[in-house]
């Protein structure tokens, strides 16, 4: 008998609905848990014991008086800490945002409250979503629950060791360039970031709006496909929402994977993969053709120039997203000494933005300036394009691709935040994604003495049924998802 | 120092350019080794003239309103220049006559009705404003 707070999104709606288990037991549960483990991980900038006790209550009202219950009636959701939440701080992990009160819900938010989901915190994530570790928060980094003295990734740190470490049922977490799958595949969960447009960004703090989605994490396929269920379709308030109706993505999990083409691209196996994380993935991949999938190497030639021209556009995004925070309307701002807009402004930016903050903002400042913006914002916008007719290309010939979403099995804290350019190559295998806006997600695939791996399935647009399809075959196959950290 | 080194690229190492990289960033192996590449070598390369220099830093710094403390000038020249070392990669790509691909959704335009619907209450859109006076946001002097 698994203790409550382990219980799946799944078992946990069911056993509302029948009675088994109220609402309230299972929050005070994942509460006790948070308690429990909570000061060794640091998931949550915000724990909402409270609120979430009190929803807890009114679903169990509805339950007792018959009301018709949502599909993810007392389920625990972790909100990352770049969604906007009513009434709730929701800072980014940045001292600029520390005392930020949204006035509205992010749709997803009014999506999952519509579902009688209970929101149990907001995580703790790199600040600005601008990071690979969590490290870059201002509120501290968290830790991997499965090696406390290693980084959970990023920038869903905290999102992924929340759902890892049963302090939430699943989350949300947001995907620029991996910041779902790169934690997910560190804390050794799924993390699915959706094709863009397939969930409205409404209330998302942006950091580089045309390749970030927020997506599903959760402990098994099932309850991922759960959660993008609730939080999938068009929004009138993003005009970047793709014009989809939501689907149950539950409902085409069972479905058989018997000739499915996976091609497996030689690029994401270069010198750069540890030859661990190789073997496991290769060994996943053999396990997907015992199981009637047919995999053959592709080449896709202009990943070559994928992470470069991502943070070129990333960061050229970002600067001018970023533009918005001057401390007047919200956000940190100095005492006034009588000084000029210009310099207030500076010194509001330079205490309330953390140094990778900055120095993105600058790169991408430059970036677009006068002199430059040929030499590598267009020209990186020209890659993007080599990038998706490359994908496009491949996945003509194949449903899906496979590979690794880490290049490297997680590491110590600490061990690289001080060297950016370092950084920045472990997201190699996961931007370029972003790049072409294709769905793609990263599923639990093996450890590497006891540190976990992810296997990285990209699809074609709106195919998440079949990512998900094919992640709940492997899964089912290979039995890791009751294998929890030893914490 | 990682090992890893960028997938896809092999046998890229450029000794003279990579002794260039270490002069500059000062230390002697702590850069990993898939950074280092060929490139066209422009003539500021061979004068040896960082890609951009302290003063550039200071002065994009200032166009994007952000102050720097004369340490994070320092530092940021140093790690702007590395950064920007590895984005010079994308020379190497063939894009005559490609398009550039803004955005992944052929959007254009998105109109919606131009009707009055109800908007934010003015308490709560100053809520979160960290000076505000009789109603309005406090700005800096301008002027």
């Amino acid at each position: 008998m698994p203790r409550l707070h382990e219980l799946t999104a799944k078992e946990v709606t069911e056993s509302i609905r029948s009675g088994e288990l109220t609402a309230r037991e299972y929050i005070s549960a994942i509460i006790e848990r948070i308690r429990e483990v909570e000061d060794r991980i640091d998931s949550f900038v915000t724990v909402m014991e409270d609120e979430a006790l009190k929803r807890a209550g009114d679903i169990d009202y509805k339950v007792r008086k018959g009301d018709r219950l949502g599909r993810l009636c007392g389920v625990a959701v972790a909100v990352k800490d770049n969604i906007c939440t009513k009434g709730i701080r929701t800072t980014c992990s940045s001292r600029m945002l520390e005392n930020f009160i949204p006035p509205y819900n992010a749709t997803v938010v009014e999506k999952l409250l519509s579902e009688d989901a209970i929101i149990i915190g907001k995580t703790n994530m790199d600040e600005f979503a601008m990071g690979s570790t969590t490290e870059t928060s201002y509120f501290g980094p968290t830790k991997n629950p499965w090696d406390l003295t290693r980084v959970p990734g990023g920038s869903s740190g905290g999102s992924a060791a929340s759902v890892s470490s049963g302090e939430a049922t699943v989350a949300l977490g947001s995907d620029t360039g991996g910041s779902i799958r790169c934690p997910a595949s560190y804390c050794s969960i799924v993390g699915l970031k959706p094709t863009y447009g397939l969930v409205s960004r409404y209330g998302l703090i942006a950091y580089a709006n045309s390749l970030e989605q927020i997506g599903p994490m959760a402990r098994n396929t099932y309850d991922c496909a759960l959660l993008l269920s609730v939080i999938g379709g068009y929004d009138p308030k993003d005009s970047t929402s793709a014009k989809v109706e939501p689907k149950d993505y539950t409902s085409s999990l069972n479905g058989p994977i018997d000739g499915l083409r996976i091609g497996v691209p030689e690029e994401f196996f270069g010198e750069g993969t540890d030859e661990r994380v190789a073997r496991e993935v290769w060994r996943a991949i053999h396990k997907l053709e015992d199981l009637g999938a047919v995999c053959e190497e592709v080449s896709l030639p202009s990943l070559e120039f994928a992470l470069a021209a991502y943070y070129i556009i990333a960061m050229s995004e970002a600067s001018s997203n970023l533009a918005r925070f001057d401390g007047v309307r919200y956000g940190y701002r100095v005492e006034d000494d009588g000084s000029d807009w210009s310099t207030v402004y500076s010194k509001n930016r330079r205490f309330g933005f953390g140094p990778e903050v900055r120095r993105r903002i600058i790169l991408g400042t430059y970036a677009l300036s006068a002199g430059y913006y040929d030499q590598y914002y267009l020209k990186a916008l020209r890659i993007r394009t080599l990038i998706r007719r490359d994908f496009e290309k491949s996945l003509r010939e194949f449903d899906i691709l496979a590979g690794p979403t880490m290049p490297i099995p997680p590491f110590k804290l600490g061990e690289k935040i001080h060297d950016p350019l370092e950084l920045y190559m472990c997201d190699i295998l996961t931007v370029p994604a972003n790049l072409a806006g294709y769905p793609a997600i990263s599923i639990p695939c093996g450890f590497i003495d006891g540190l976990p791996v992810g296997l990285q399935l990209i699809g074609g647009p709106f195919t998440e049924d079949l990512l998900l399809r094919a992640a709940y075959t492997f899964e089912g196959a290979k039995g890791l998802t009751s294998i929890r950290p030893p914490i | 120092m990682i090992e890893a080194r960028l997938p896809g690229t092999r046998n890229l190492h450029n000794n003279h350019l990579r002794q260039d990289i270490i002069n500059r960033s000062g230390k002697s192996h702590a850069y990993p080794n898939w950074c280092a590449r060929t490139v066209q070598v422009k003539d500021e390369k061979v004068m040896g003239k960082p890609y951009i220099s302290r003063r550039e830093v200071e002065h994009i710094a200032w166009l994007a309103h952000i102050e720097l403390t004369e340490e994070e000038k320092e530092l940021f020249t140093k790690q702007l220049n590395e950064i920007l070392e590895y984005f010079r990669k994308i020379d190497e790509a063939e894009t005559e006559g490609v398009p550039p691909t803004y955005h992944v959704l052929d959007l254009v335009n998105v109109y919606r009705e131009d009707e009055v619907e109800e908007s934010l209450p003015k308490g709560d859109a100053l809520k979160n404003a960290p000076k505000k006076e009789r109603g309005f946001f406090k700005a800096p002097k301008i002027i």
